[in-house]
């Protein structure tokens, strides 16, 4: 359903995306991992139309998207959790939520916001709280429930489990299955290789900018390239 | 002495509720445009004078209706024309504030080439009309200032804290990137601010008018005070917006009263001097985090 062919990014003279191509399936969860700097962020924020390429192709359910503006792309159903989950720290719990469901004009919105307590009942309870005093894991948990108020075919989550603690992370990692149950395709960018290559179905390996390696998870998991660069020394 | 203290402090109320107007318009500009808009008192005398000239037809009231459909006009332009082609990209941080400094010159002196230097007489006819209120005066101008500056500072207020672009507006004053992966249209916000901020000079400039003239450099002061109730409250802080704004009004007028009126904006820029030293985040300002 999200098909990017020889997708091409530059910030000024560095070139942070190199024909880079790949694909996500309906219902799919795929992994994108690699080291900092290797371009997992600027892919996202290139399909969610926060940066525009210099060359290739962007289509999703069959539509081309590159150079829409956000708004628009979201319209289309690609949800993007950043990177640094970015909830709205002064606004409360609630209307970060509100937020996500911006775009949508239905009268569901307010039933949705149950739903998403029922999923993450820590933040029913903190919905009147200012989601700068939420902790790290619940302000993660806030910013996928945001994301979900779009109603998106695709999620695209930007380091999810960053600084979270370990129970956390299993935590996201459910979530993360839960969203493929919801019948969402999710996009997950990970430096928690381990993590991400277990909960996903496939993966692709970048390295500044390029796909050097991709496959089933399960295979790349195994590879031992792959287990010596990314998966040698223990998760953090 | 008890009574010339209530009598200032209500005449000073009057006169905040007008500079909250003013520095409303400025904070919602910093706050969400990221502009300081030094045009913003040509926005004041350009809402004087479309008063003045529709009040001809439509007498006071409906003028400053026409006006304010005016300045809407005024402020999409202002962001359109301006401020979008300089947002993002590679344009310096200091080129809004050029900018904005060049359209004051180029709208002062249109309208110096276009209405001459001397002074209008916008006429309402609630001015010189006493009104007694447990013991003190007011003009009717006055009481229609106060409920029509107070009217509109509630509804902002209301519409910013509880209405779907009020969020998005809050949203984009505090991250642009994030605000537009919600799906909202920053451009949109950013008319809709720029529209609002443009009105609100506006409506300060019909309603002061009556009380004093009209020509085409009545903005320096305008801008001069909004300027120093946004220091006063605090940069970018809507309720300091509004505390700052009766703050300033009620210490000129107090200054007014027991000193001199000649002393009157001197006691404004004491004050403010005053919170720069002791209070630089303003009245109602958070205090920096020291990192
Ligand atoms: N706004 C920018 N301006 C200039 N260069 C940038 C910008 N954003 C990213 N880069 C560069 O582009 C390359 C890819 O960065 P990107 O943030 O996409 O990597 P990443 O894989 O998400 O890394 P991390 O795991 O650290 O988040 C890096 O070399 C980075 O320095
Ligand atoms: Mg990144």
């Amino acid at each position: 359903m999200l098909e990017i062919k020889t997708l091409t990014v530059n910030y000024g003279r560095v070139r942070a995306l190199d024909r880079l191509s790949l694909t996500v399936e309906q219902g799919e969860i795929v992994a994108l991992v690699g080291a900092n700097g290797a371009g997992k962020s600027t892919l996202l924020k290139t399909v969610s139309g926060l940066v525009r390429p210099a060359a290739g192709e962007v289509v999703f359910a069959g539509r081309r998207v590159e150079g829409l503006p956000p708004h628009e792309i979201l319209k289309q159903g690609i949800a993007h959790v950043p990177e640094g989950r970015r909830v709205f720290p002064d606004l409360t719990v609630r209307e970060n939520l509100l937020l996500g469901a911006f775009s949508r004009r239905d009268k569901e919105v307010t039933a949705d916001i149950e739903r998403i307590y029922t999923y993450f009942p820590v933040l029913g309870e903190r919905q009147a709280q200012l989601a700068g005093t939420l902790s790290g894991g619940e302000q993660q948990m806030l910013a996928i429930g945001r994301g979900l108020m779009s109603r998106p075919k695709l999620m695209m989550l930007d380091e999810p489990l960053l600084g979270l603690a370990p129970v956390m992370v299993d935590r996201v990692a459910e979530i993360v299955r839960q969203l493929q149950r919801l019948g969402i395709s999710v996009l997950l960018a990970e430096q928690n290789t381990n993590v991400a290559l277990a909960v996903a179905q496939r993966g692709y390996v970048v390295e500044t900018g390029r796909v050097t390696a991709a496959g089933n998870a399960s295979d790349l998991a195994a590879d031992p390239a792959v287990r010596e660069a990314y998966l040698g020394a223990p998760p953090a | 002495m008890f009574w010339l203290l209530a009598q200032q402090t209500l005449n000073g109320l009057v006169m905040g509720l007008v500079y909250a107007l003013l520095a409303l318009g400025l904070t919602i500009s910093f706050g969400i445009g990221r502009v300081i808009n030094f045009a913003h008192g040509e926005l004041y005398m350009l809402g004087a004078f479309f008063t003045y000239l529709a009040a001809g037809r439509m007498g006071y009231l409906g003028g400053i209706a026409a006006a304010l459909v005016l300045m809407a006009g005024a402020g999409l332009l202002l962001d359109r024309l301006v401020l979008r082609p300089l947002r993002g990209g590679r344009a310096s941080l200091w080129a809004p504030f050029l900018a904005t400094l060049a359209v004051s010159l180029i709208v002062q002196n249109a309208a110096l080439a276009v209405f001459g230097p001397d002074p209008y007489l916008l006429s309402s006819p609630y001015a010189y009309q006493p009104l007694m209120l447990a013991g003190l005066m007011l003009t009717k101008q006055d009481l229609l200032i106060a409920l029509v500056a107070g009217l509109t500072t509630f509804l902002l207020t209301a519409f910013i804290k509880r209405g779907k672009y009020g969020l998005a507006m809050r949203a984009v004053a505090r991250d642009r990137q994030t605000a537009a992966l919600m799906g909202i249209n920053i451009d949109r916000v950013y008319i809709l601010t720029f529209v609002l901020s443009a009105m609100l000079a506006g409506l300060a400039g019909a309603l002061v008018a009556p009380k004093a003239t009209v020509d085409p450099f009545i903005g320096r002061m305008a801008l001069l005070k909004g300027l120093s109730v946004v220091i006063l409250g605090g940069l970018g802080n809507i309720p300091g917006a509004i505390f700052g704004g009766l703050v300033l009004g009620v210490a000129e007028a107090l200054g007014a009263g027991f000193v001199s009126a000649a002393y009157k904006d001197a006691v404004g820029y004491a004050l403010m001097i005053l919170v720069l030293l002791f209070r630089p985040e303003g009245l109602l300002g958070q205090r920096m985090r020291r990192a």
